[in-house]
């Protein structure tokens, strides 16, 4: 299973497809989109390989090793587990959404538009995939590039200010983890060598005094990624300005570095500092929850609105991640890819109507179904998953969160139990405003639904929403080995024996208690 | 006398008579630049065939060791790519040039300086480096044919550059009445045996002579001139002031440190140049609209970010130093020649100008981007493994800091870089941007190699790191 170089070619691949794209004459013909689909394609299929080969067990898989500049220690390293697995699929699946969802969308310089779709989930690959911390930072910057094309160029009115905002904000965390990185690297030492393998850093007992300094880095740069509150302003302008596609991969994809960032990075290494910030992280995840929910009530712009409700699902992401038990954190990975899922399709939708009407405004619409009922019902499903209705996979994540966070913290729980109901509210309220009641506006009523092409890229989603709704065994079985040895690495292990044990889980690994001081 | 030691040094000068002579005798009308690069690829390869020797010459006035060696590849790297930049402005626009063929002859000129710095091991011929650096740059900054402006810059760069050759010189002097010897080593030792009974003299006089240097560099509070400076000049020779003479300053103060500079506040010193370098320049870079004057602070950060390493000290930030300048070199040029390619008619270039580039020339604003990229530092490009090395050795030596400080002004520095590629790629052109290619496809070629500086070594920096970590035995 080892050396094929399966991760390899899933960074690679897209970058060259890319490439070939941006060359492709002059963008204002559709042959560009179709050969970014085609690539894109047989990107899900070289992923699928991922999937089924995958075996159920913690610890990287696929893993590649090969020195790159090995005077400094650092080396193109990069492996998968049970954490990372269906984020990257997650990440392959949209972008081959996105390419095929922006055939209309995008008019002008499309070849450029594909190529950075492609470039950027070469990027994100990369990121999720690397295990040497310098080729992660690498390639969480990288990826900004793209991204700041999609918005800034393809976006709406406001585009270069949410564009500009977005890198800034990024950037400004970025670099003061680039900072903890270089003091952490000048602190490993491995038989008197420095090394930025991830491996060798889980091996190091940072002291305990700068601990909390390097977490706080860290965690500022995840936590503008996430976004947690109070780092949350630069989202709902990103999301409102960029085109759909934007949407879907900056909600879908980009926003899961920072909780992946987290669990990756920010929480191992600096176990100490997390157990010490932990209660920090909880009273700021239900903030967000709470603020995110609450925002959504005074939007008028649909975009606008999914965006707040993504700062309130992701608080729930941050909360099960904080409540650090297994249910929590497996429930929180979970929500993950549940929430890059539905929110991916709620931008996909809101995009397909944007299309139609070129508004963003609720006011602009009502009355739809009338009109449209195959959008209307794709839009149904999609916004049950997101406000965790049983049945959908919105319901397996958000419920183990809960349950793991009322393990924690009961009164913690309780309120962010709060966000659910006022996501069914505001969710709601925002379908009887759009597609529901009277129709008031001249021209909805001629607008038409969905094309075949249309369908095909929501359809893989709801399909996706039923399933881990349904069936989420498999998804799970995947996810909780690995959370299972994050655990251990994150936590005393007093901790630990409190929890009760699945059988043949807690068997073998390195004894936590080297850890404690 | 050894002669082997400055040969490059000889091809230059006999290039340079070659190019005056030829220049007098076609009456300047003829574009004479590639004999100008030829010369300086001729003692490229003469560097590079010495590159493993150590020679010493002059009685030890002179020392060409393998930093010596590296150093002048980069000056002449960012020469090469400053003469390419003129040779195409002058193609762009037939014969009507904005400057003459003298810029050529001036050019290789201040090369043999700038050359004479780095290999300097004496102040003597420290200030004979200086001097014939300098002069020819008054010049050539002043060489805009008809141009008010440019006599201005010209003007001005020499009132401030004389100020600067009048600090360092009279610093010499107290050095020298301090420790009785030309010699850097020998002033080194004799000073850290009894530096104490001449130390007011030594102090002021070491102080006098780097502060000489941070004009020559542009590091804040010595950088007024640049911008004005920048400017005003032709863009070809603003090009070239743009990279190789801060090569050479910078690599004549990572000699002083290693060497002279002992026993000395001086880390405090740079310390507070790196800092107020990178304060001043992102801050005032922030609120331009015209594109060199916003390079021209943009190149007072940048010379912070350097000074941040050699506050570090040691030869690791000996090392990184050598890379980033290096890869300063391909962005800093690369950029200064989209400035000529946009702007080959003399006029300014602003952001304005700029607007809508992406779709007229879409090569040229690729590469562009790539240079604006780099210079904020966003990987995969040398600007990111450059700064990376840098900021690495200042944290490693604790100064962790003023690392933090640096960084929060590359994300500021990120605002106006983004914002020349915003007016590229994201502004709608207005009806007077219309352009002829005729700059952009004679300045094809230094866009291509400086990008390709500027990505290689970005990628792949191992080979380039190598070599300049591995510059510095003369240390030892």
């Amino acid at each position: 299973m080892e050396h094929l170089g399966i991760l390899t070619a899933l960074i690679v691949w897209p970058v060259v497809v890319g490439v070939f794209v941006l060359l492709a004459g002059r963008g204002d013909t559709l042959r560009s989109g179709y050969m970014a689909a085609a690539g894109a394609a047989i990107e899900l299929v070289i992923a699928m390989w991922l999937w089924f080969g995958f075996e159920l067990s913690a610890g990287f898989q696929f893993v590649e090793h090969t020195p790159w500049i090995p005077s400094l220690g650092i080396s193109y390293s990069v492996g998968i587990d049970g954490i990372s697995l269906l984020l990257v699929l997650l990440t392959v699946l949209l972008t081959l959404i996105s390419i095929a969802a922006s055939f209309t969308f995008i008019g002008k310089a499309r070849n450029g538009f594909y190529a950075s779709l492609l470039f950027l989930e070469a990027g994100v690959i990369g990121a999720f995939v690397a295990t040497d911390v310098f080729l992660f930072y690498v390639f969480w910057e990288a990826m900004l590039i793209p991204m700041y094309f999609l918005i800034g160029v393809w976006g709406s009115e406001r585009r270069i200010y949410a564009t500009v905002k977005f890198v800034l904000f990024t950037m400004v965390g970025s670099l003061l983890m680039l900072v903890a990185i270089l003091w952490a690297y000048h602190y490993v030492s491995v038989g008197g060598a420095r090394t930025f393998d991830l491996q060798a850093w889980y091996q190091t007992d940072f002291p305990a005094s700068v601990q909390l300094w390097l977490f706080a880095a860290f965690a500022l740069a995840f936590a503008i990624k996430v976004p947690m509150f109070p780092f949350h302003t630069w989202l709902p302008d990103a999301h409102v300005q960029a085109p759909a596609a934007g949407s879907v991969m900056l909600a879908g994809v980009l926003l899961k570095l920072g909780t992946y960032g987290f669990f990756r990075f920010a929480a191992p290494l600096f176990p100490e500092a997390f157990a010490a910030a932990q209660t920090p992280i909880i009273i700021l995840a239900v903030i967000g929850i709470v603020y995110g929910a609450v925002m959504t009530l005074v939007q008028t712009d649909v975009k606008s609105l999914i965006a707040y409700s993504s700062v309130s699902h992701l608080g729930f992401v941050m909360l099960g991640l904080a409540a650090l038990n297994l249910i929590g954190a497996t429930g929180s990975l979970l929500q993950q890819v549940n929430h890059g899922i539905s929110t991916g399709a709620l931008f996909l939708i809101v995009g397909m109507l944007y299309e139609r009407r070129h508004t963003r405004a609720i006011a602009d619409y009502g009355g739809l179904f009338a009109t449209v009922p195959l959008l209307t019902i794709a839009f149904l499903i999609v916004m049950l998953s997101s406000v965790g209705l049983p049945g959908t996979n919105g319901f397996v994540g958000e419920f183990l969160i809960l349950l793991g966070a009322f393990r924690h913290s009961p009164v913690a729980a309780i309120i962010a139990t709060s966000g659910v109901v006022l996501a069914a509210g505001y969710l709601l309220w925002l379908v009887r405003r759009v597609f529901f009641g009277p129709m008031t506006i001249s021209g909805n009523e001629t607008i038409p639904d969905l094309s075949r092409r249309e369908l095909a890229t929501i359809v893989p989603l709801v399909a996706l929403i039923i399933w881990i709704g349904v069936y989420p065994r498999p998804f799970l079985d995947r996810i909780t080995p690995a959370i299972d040895a994050w655990l251990r690495q994150v936590k005393p292990v007093e901790l630990i024996e409190q929890q009760t044990p699945s059988p043949g889980v807690f068997v073998s690994g390195e004894n936590p208690s080297e850890r404690e001081q | 006398m050894n002669i082997s030691a400055i040969l490059p040094e000889v091809v230059l000068t006999i290039g340079a008579a070659l190019v005056m002579t030829i220049d007098a005798m076609t009456g300047g009308r003829r574009n004479i630049g590639w004999l100008a690069a030829l010369t300086v690829m001729v003692a490229g390869g003469v560097v590079i065939s010495q590159f493993n020797q150590i020679e010493a010459g002059f009685d030890g006035m002179v020392l060409a060791d393998r930093f010596a060696h590296l150093m002048r590849l980069v000056i002449y790297l960012g020469t090469l790519l400053a003469l390419l930049t003129a040779i195409g402005a002058w193609n762009a626009r037939g014969s009507s040039s904005v400057f003459g063929a003298e810029h050529y002859g001036l050019l290789l000129i201040a090369v043999v300086g700038m050359d004479l710095l780095v290999l300097s091991a004496d102040m003597t011929i420290l200030f004979l480096g200086l001097e014939i650096l300098s002069i020819p740059l008054y010049g050539m900054a002043a060489g805009r044919l008809g141009s008010d402006r440019s006599v201005e810059a010209g003007a001005k760069y020499f009132l401030n550059g004389a100020f600067a050759s009048g600090f360092v010189l009279f610093g010499i002097a107290l050095v020298y009445g301090a420790a009785g010897t030309f010699s850097y080593e020998q002033i080194g030792r004799t000073l850290l045996l009894d530096g104490d009974a001449t130390a007011p003299l030594w102090w002021i006089g070491g102080l006098l002579i780097a502060v000489g240097f941070f004009f020559k560099i542009a590091a804040a509070p010595f950088h007024a001139w640049a911008p004005d400076v920048y400017a005003g000049a032709p863009t070809p020779t603003v090009a070239f002031f743009a990279a190789a003479p801060k090569v050479a300053a910078l690599g004549l103060l990572v000699r002083l440190t290693q060497t002279m500079f002992v026993d000395l506040p001086m880390q405090q010193l740079l310390w507070g140049v790196a800092w107020l370098s990178m304060l001043v320049g992102n801050l005032l870079a922030l609120r331009q609209r015209e594109l060199k004057r916003l390079l021209a602070y943009s190149g007072i950060a940048h010379m912070g970010y350097a000074l941040v390493a050699l506050v570090a000290g040691g030869s690791g930030a000996v090392g990184a130093i050598g890379f980033y300048l290096l890869g300063y070199t391909g962005m800093a040029v690369g950029s200064f020649a989209v400035a000529c390619a946009v702007g080959y008619d003399g006029g300014e270039v602003t952001l304005e100008r700029l607007a809508g580039l992406g779709k007229r020339q879409p090569w040229t604003a690729a590469m562009m981007s790539v240079f604006m990229f780099a210079l904020a530092g966003i990987p995969p490009t040398v600007g990111f493994v450059g700064k990376f090395v840098l900021f690495s050795e200042a944290v490693g030596a604790g100064h962790w800091p003023l690392v933090i400080w640096a960084v929060l002004f590359s994300a500021l520095s990120l605002y106006y870089y983004l914002r020349v590629v915003v007016a590229m790629w994201m502004w709608e052109a207005t009806e007077d941007t219309v352009e002829s290619s005729a700059g952009h496809a004679a300045l094809r070629p230094v866009l291509v190699l400086a990008s390709l500086i500027t990505l290689i070594p970005g990628v792949f920096p191992q080979y380039f790191l190598a070599v300049a970590s591995k510059s510095l035995f003369w240390l030892s």
